[in-house]
């Protein structure tokens, strides 16, 4: 998930635990057009991004639940999140077609 | 999603208990739990709740405390609900007297499952009014039936 803002990181990971994404992970994450405000060649850019898009988190976790992301989206309503009104992320799955762990 | 409703028992819930502290609550309680198929050791399960209960307080706001074991006293997953009669002072993140207790333990090899039941049963806490109803169940047959019905409504 990519999660605008901080306000919500706890009920995020309280959602993910509830549907079964295990060993979440949080990413400091900076948006497109934020790093390329920074750039010389965009800094004009930089006045219509200024304040558009606070910090980002990105929360990556490994679920075997099909309908994890059905069932996230409405758990974070009941926190107050609701993804299809607010824009405060965006919540996706990818499938995994092969890892390898570390031993434990 | 019967979350914790499936694991609830009428003889694992005690109304107005008469507790002083933390740990008198918590042994009051697991009292309930005693000879319960789950816990294989009573006396060591008590004392993996008290020393969990000692690293840091476990009450999580809204007048809830969920004090609770991962340990191998356990097999699979218990849980005992109480509701003092009068609140007691439990350090909590919104400084709220606990009244309602949720005294849990699990297996050691029970990790994602656990924390899903605490997720769960942290969010549906939350709901102030079924908070309420909890606080106002008459018997404890009463206190699951509650349970049943908000899990069955939750999704």
């Amino acid at each position: 998930m990519i999660l605008e803002g901080e306000e919500h990181l706890e009920d995020v990971l309280a959602v993910f635990a509830e549907v079964g994404v295990v060993d979440a992970v949080v990413v400091d994450a900076e948006g497109l057009e934020r790093v390329l405000s920074h750039m010389p060649i965009f800094a004009p850019l930089s006045a219509m991004v200024r304040g558009a898009r606070q910090r980002r988190r990105l929360v990556l976790g490994v679920t075997d639940n099909d309908a994890a992301l059905k069932e996230a989206e409405t758990l974070l309503k009941d926190y107050g999140l609701n993804l299809r009104e607010s824009g405060g992320g965006v919540l996706f799955i990818i499938p995994v077609e092969g890892a390898v762990f570390l031993a434990e | 999603m019967f979350v914790v409703s499936r694991y609830l028992k009428p003889e694992r819930v005690i109304l107005d208990m008469e507790v002083g502290s933390r740990e008198e609550a918590i042994k009051q309680l697991a009292g309930c739990l005693r000879g319960a198929a789950e816990v294989k050791d009573f006396e060591g399960f008590v004392q993996d709740v008290l020393r969990r209960e000692k690293q840091g307080s476990t009450a999580v706001g809204m007048g809830v405390a969920i004090p609770h074991a991962r340990t191998d006293k356990v097999q699979g997953f218990v849980v005992a609900v109480g509701r003092l009669r009068e609140p007691i002072r439990w350090p909590s993140p919104d400084n709220q007297p606990v009244q309602l207790l949720f005294l849990m333990g699990t297996c050691t090899r029970i990790i994602a499952r656990y924390i899903q039941i605490v997720a769960h049963l942290t969010r549906i806490l939350r709901h102030s009014d079924f908070r309420e109803k909890l606080l106002k169940a008459s018997t404890a047959e009463e206190l699951v039936r509650l349970f049943l019905s908000e899990e069955r409504a939750d999704k």
